[in-house]
């Protein structure tokens, strides 16, 4: 069969993005950036082209009264910046190499917009960490675009910090972030020797009911750490993940509890294996990550859950259509992925984790995964 | 009529198994196609159901839907990439006739009818509509046609879940996750009912051989029989536990086979309104597809007792025998 790209390609699909305006204004910044290199090279195709960005040189960030009298902080006016100039090919190495490291943040912003998926600065180190060689420069640049944009770096769909949050952490309390990667070598393997499973949520409300039934204290299998990456994980939840698994001095299992939709299916795939095809992400794949669930098959006698299922949309299936060739593509490991999607799409149904939970109190969807780790191990 | 079950189990479907989610049956084969590339051909006609021929590699994403023309001999097969390809059964084989390519939109060609002598082919799409095409034979190529796009009509009642056409192909019959029934003048084109029906969807949906009833199941668990001219409800059939995907009249239309997603599979008595029959799947797995196996044409074959086949997520294809002498 000659599966088209595109058909590929719904497999990354996420929700429909919402765009601002200020969203708007960046991807027009940079399709405008984009058409004018490619116009100066199809007139002039040996001169330079260049790009220009507003770099910050200063910021004033001490109170000061304005005019009416009202104590305000950094303003526009405040801020000193001066134009620097990029261009291709450079006059030296250096300038070559800023160049590229600009073009391609900002195709990596574009995505992130285009697809209403946030990322982080560090997702942009890695995807291509020889090129940027260190942080600083993705960071600097990511500043320097929101400022020429005149918006702010979240409008850009970039945050500093990770998304991801866990519960269970020998050593805190409550409910935290994904430590920054940065962190991670303060994590010793005595400080986490008593955790005995990890389980990764993909939906931050379901995660919130395991913390609220104090799941990470389960009675049949001791102590573990509860995780979610609030969707589709970033590269610090995926790098945090990976660290535990390889600092803990006995090996312990993770379990992955998602919908029984296409999503779900995506974004378990995106922790076992990333979601792009880098090579410089591999070494935070979970490859042993157990699927518990939810899977439609299993409940197809219980009308009680199968009543509480969705409808898949037009969307849901185009993406499952996309992402069962993938499955095919994949063979026989991908077996239960593709049985999945087909039953999926026979159905024309999808199940949500809640639908596991009778009363609404999350204490049937606890001991529906407890007994599933307990089959699982 | 107690049925025994004809302890017979026709061997793995494929190398590395998937679900079976359609079936479909001449009087000398079972057609069987699955999660898996290749479509199976059984004979029937062999103590052991071998596999007299392997449609290979017709569908690369599996296949979710087979119909046969009445006749038996035009085949019509969907796969889950979204392309539905046309065989005819030439020769003592089937032979790829013909293709519809799939459409970009997932779901553009769902559920397949074939009309009675396999010259026109309803389609059912993601948004409701339905499209016919007239298979056009090449005069000269024994076997090749060329689907021509002949009409489409509107139905509201979203994704369209299963079709079917009368023998006499005067109706035709869809059924809609919102639980609609719609029904078609062939001829005309007009719609000609629009039967509510239980308020979930209806996954099944057959005429009767003589075309004088419409038999619709899906998720409510009950078997609807309607008077096909009319549109009126004549009974409901209740006693399933779980969602029915398949229905099949017997031959004469006094048996009604339905398939449910528990693993039961029932018989009723459509004179008597009565479930005659219950048989359940060893592993309790989900039923895709019930056929009953149509009888040839000689007087030798009308006396041989009534047998069914079976198909799902449990991998296997099971065979069915009614008992010798029952009561």
């Amino acid at each position: 069969m000659d599966l088209n790209a595109d058909m590929l390609d719904v497999t990354f699909d996420p929700p429909t993005p919402v765009l601002t305006h200020c969203n708007a204004n960046v991807l027009n910044y940079i399709d405008s950036t984009f058409n004018s290199i490619i116009a100066a090279l199809e007139a002039k195709p040996h001169e330079k082209v260049e790009v220009k960005l507003k770099r910050i040189t200063s910021l004033d960030t001490s109170p000061q009264n304005d005019t009416q009298g009202f104590t305000t902080f950094v303003s526009r006016a405040r801020v000193k910046s001066r134009e620097m100039k990029y261009c291709w090919p450079g006059s030296t190495a250096e300038e070559a190499w800023r160049f590229t490291c600009l073009l391609c943040i900002l195709s990596e912003i574009r995505a992130a917009i285009q697809s209403g998926m946030t990322i982080t600065k560090r997702d942009i180190y890695y995807r291509q960490p020889e090129l940027f060689k260190k942080q600083d420069t993705v960071d600097r640049y990511i500043d320097d675009i929101a400022y020429t944009c005149g918006v702010t770096r979240r409008d850009l769909r970039v945050t500093a910090s990770p998304k991801g949050l866990i519960h269970g952490l020998p050593y805190i309390a409550g409910v935290q972030s994904v430590p920054s990667p940065d962190d991670l070598h303060k994590i010793s393997s005595t400080s986490i020797s008593s955790l005995r499973w990890i389980l990764v949520v993909e939906k931050e409300a379901s995660f919130r009911t395991f913390v609220e039934n104090e799941f990470h204290d389960c009675r049949s299998f001791g102590p573990g750490l509860l995780v979610t990456g609030k969707g589709y994980p970033d590269l610090s939840t995926r790098e945090f993940i990976r660290h535990i698994l390889d600092t803990v001095p006995i090996p312990i299992p993770i379990f992955g509890l998602f919908d029984g939709d296409p999503d779900g299916l995506d974004i378990y795939r995106c922790y076992r294996s990333n979601s792009k095809n880098m090579i410089q992400e591999s070494a935070c794949n979970l490859p042993e990550m157990q699927w518990l669930g939810v899977d439609i098959a299993e409940s197809l006698d219980d009308v009680g859950v199968l009543d509480k299922c969705l409808t898949l949309t037009e969307r849901d299936r185009t993406k499952a259509r996309g992402m069962l060739a993938r499955a095919v593509a994949g063979g026989p490991r991908e077996a239960r992925t593709r049985a999945m999607l087909q039953t999926m799409l026979m159905l024309g149904k999808k199940m949500e984790i809640q639908a596991l939970d009778a009363s609404a109190d999350g204490f049937g969807m606890c001991q529906w995964v407890e007994e599933k780790m307990r089959m699982s191990t | 009529m107690p049925l025994a079950k004809h302890s017979m189990i026709l061997a793995r479907h494929h190398a590395h198994t998937t679900d079976i989610f359609t079936l479909a049956a001449t009087p000398t084969q079972i057609i069987s196609g699955s999660g898996s590339p290749d479509i199976k051909v059984h004979s029937t006609t062999t103590p052991d159901f071998e596999i007299s021929q392997v449609l290979k590699s017709a569908h690369p994403l599996g296949t979710h839907h087979l119909s046969l023309s009445a006749n038996h001999t035009t085949l019509v097969s969907v796969g889950f990439s979204g392309e539905t390809k046309i065989w005819r059964f030439v020769d003592g084989i089937w032979k790829a006739a013909g293709e519809i390519p799939a459409a970009k939109k997932a779901g553009e060609f769902w559920a397949p009818a074939l009309s009675s002598d396999g010259q026109y082919l309803v389609g059912t799409t993601y948004d409701g509509r339905v499209n016919v095409w007239e298979l056009v034979r090449d005069e000269k190529d024994g076997v090749k046609v060329t689907p021509k796009k002949f009409a489409e009509w509107e139905t509201r009642g979203g994704f369209g879940l299963a079709v079917d056409v009368s023998s006499d192909n005067t109706l035709t019959a869809t059924s809609h996750p919102s639980g609609n029934i719609y029904v078609f003048n062939t001829s005309t084109t007009r719609l000609t009912h629009s039967l509510p029906t239980q308020a979930s969807p209806v996954r099944t949906i057959r005429f009767s051989p003589g075309g004088t009833l419409l038999a619709a199941a899906g998720d409510a668990r009950i078997i609807s029989l309607y008077d096909a001219r009319s549109g009126e409800a004549v009974a409901n059939l209740g006693g399933h536990d779980a969602w029915i995907t398949s229905l099949d009249w017997s031959h004469t239309g006094e048996y009604l086979l339905s398939g449910s997603m528990d693993g039961k599979v029932k018989v009723w008595s459509v004179e008597t309104r009565t479930c005659v029959a219950t048989h359940s799947e060893s592993e309790a797995q989900g039923l895709w597809s019930v056929q009953w196996l149509p009888k040839g044409e000689t007087s030798g074959e009308r006396t041989k007792a009534e047998r069914f086949v079976t198909a799902g997520n449990g991998r296997l294809i099971s065979i069915y025998r009614e008992a010798s002498g029952g009561a």
